[in-house]
């Protein structure tokens, strides 16, 4: 679910690209960050799909991509220091930090097997 | 995670768009959302119906419990931030709603939906009061980006088919979208209002930190210095109307697209010159059937940590920009931080850039200094497009 909203947020950025693209900064010097993140949606979405199937692959992948998602993080939380003396504001810490660390929790708790079920004298 | 302070620009007395920072009025709601661990400690380890309840759930609904009173605390909390009397009633109305579906999901009642209408209600709200009066802030894209999750739980489907789960993953994506194109939206209108925005004060454009002086008069040597400027520039620039002489100078004038785009002198942004006229660091031109069109000039301070020059007083305006996202590979503008906080992939944010501030050389804007009025731009553009 945290995924989706990941995917989310990719397709949100890619519009917002493709508008700057458009008006702005022009489509071919944007093709490249267009292309890597309509790539980033539509791998999220595909996932998502492998996750539910419980690949270890897609599980890897995810984490993986988790992991770039906070380090990006860091260096804008370094870059603000740096230039506005600031931290993050509410949002990407939320987006950035903590979905990503939350999404990464999960995946791990959900890669433990199922504990052995022990029977107690109640159960009995 | 700030909530945003700090910044030489906003230190001299500029303010930027709510979309980046806490409006003050949400701060109860905040606080009411720091209480909610505490609450669910007190629910998980009650002896009561409610927290047997709790207990029993699979750790996908407990997800779900804790998003629910996380909006409902957030709505209680802004019944105490000065909202008009309208609105506290809505939230009044939503908080205890939220808590009574929250009861069912813990007594085992029909509260999937409830809970669907509750959260997509909230959700359509938010993005209607944002686009029409509100401005949205940090807090309240937070909220919506608790109910989206919320509500991606309760969409969940209980007997998993291949197409129902696409179908619950393309509601949660669109809504995503959807939400945040409100923001934007929202963020936009706000500046159009103007006036009373984030309930007081002014409303800067996404990305701008503009001056928070509105309704400031020019004296009369204020407005001779901007006109001398001005005509000093009209003279020493319009030479530039010919790209190549632009680029003998040492402006990247390669690939003008677009309808403002900015042709950068790197040797000029470290020439130690501030606001030459004849100098500025970059040049505005307009892509037309008729090729490039000069439409204007940019200064720009050498470092963030200084202000311009308000030789003309409130005519001459600087500006800065902040939240913007930069793209690697090549280094291009590739946006604006989204309203859930992010870019486009392969971009780092910069937030804050030195002040700049625009000269326009075409005829036709009630004053050459200051941001250009689009419709007026197009006007003037639509000439060369026959």
């Amino acid at each position: 679910m945290l995924l989706l909203l990941q995917a989310g947020f990719a397709v949100l950025s890619l519009l917002e690209a493709a508008a700057i693209g458009v008006t702005v900064s022009g489509l071919p010097l944007l093709l490249p960050t267009l292309v890597l993140t309509g790539g980033v949606a539509i791998g999220t979405l595909v996932l998502v799909s492998r996750l539910s199937r419980r690949s270890a692959r897609a599980r890897r992948l995810a984490v993986a991509g988790e992991v770039l998602i906070v380090l990006g993080a860091l260096i804008d939380l370094t870059l603000a220091l740096g230039m506005a003396g600031r931290t993050l504001e509410l949002m990407p810490a939320l987006t950035r930090l903590g979905l990503p660390i939350a999404v990464v929790v999960l995946l791990r708790k959900g890669r433990r097997p199922p504990e052995p079920i022990q029977l107690t004298k109640a159960d009995a | 995670m700030s909530l945003h302070a700090g910044s030489a620009a906003e230190l001299s007395g500029s303010v930027g768009s709510p979309l980046y920072r806490m409006l003050p009025d949400h701060l109860p709601g905040v606080i009411a959302v720091a209480l909610v661990p505490a609450a669910v400690w007190v629910l998980s380890r009650s002896r009561s119906r409610l927290g047997i309840g709790y207990r029993g759930l699979p750790a996908h609904l407990r997800l779900l419990c804790w998003l629910l009173l996380t909006t409902a605390a957030v709505h209680l909390g802004l019944i105490l931030g000065g909202h008009r009397p309208a609105l506290q009633l809505v939230f009044v109305l939503d908080s205890a709603a939220l808590l009574a579906v929250t009861r069912r999901l813990l007594l085992g009642g029909r509260w999937r939906r409830p809970a669907a209408a509750l959260l997509a209600a909230s959700i359509l709200a938010y993005a209607v009061v944002s686009v029409q009066s509100e401005a949205p802030d940090q807090v309240g894209m937070a909220t919506k980006l608790v109910e989206i999750a919320a509500l991606a739980i309760v969409l969940r489907p209980r007997r998993s088919t291949r197409l129902r789960q696409a179908l619950a993953s393309t509601a949660t994506v669109t809504l995503v979208v959807l939400t945040g194109l409100a923001g934007w939206l929202g963020a936009y209108k706000a500046t159009e209002r103007g006036g009373s925005e984030g309930h007081d004060g002014r409303a800067a454009l996404p990305g701008s930190i503009m001056s928070a002086r509105p309704g400031q008069v020019p004296t009369s040597a204020e407005r001779a210095a901007a006109d001398r400027f001005h005509q000093l520039a009209v003279a020493a620039l319009l030479g530039y109307r010919d790209p190549a002489a632009a680029a003998r100078d040492g402006y990247h004038v390669a690939g003008i697209v677009g309808s403002e785009f900015h042709a950068d002198n790197p040797a000029y942004a470290k020439d130690g010159r501030n606001f030459d006229p004849a100098r500025p660091e970059s040049l505005v031109y307009a892509q037309t059937k008729r090729g490039p069109v000069l439409l204007g000039a940019a200064y720009q301070m050498p470092s963030t940590k200084l202000t311009g020059p308000r030789i003309g007083g409130p005519l001459t305006d600087w500006h800065g920009h902040e939240n913007v996202c930069m793209s690697l590979v090549p280094p291009v503008l590739s946006g604006l931080v989204s309203p859930f906080g992010g870019c486009a992939v392969g971009s780092i944010v910069i937030p804050i850039t030195p002040e700049v501030i625009h000269l326009w050389l075409f005829p036709g804007p009630p004053s050459p200094w200051g941001e250009l009025d689009e419709k007026l731009r197009a006007r003037y553009l639509a000439s060369f497009e026959r």
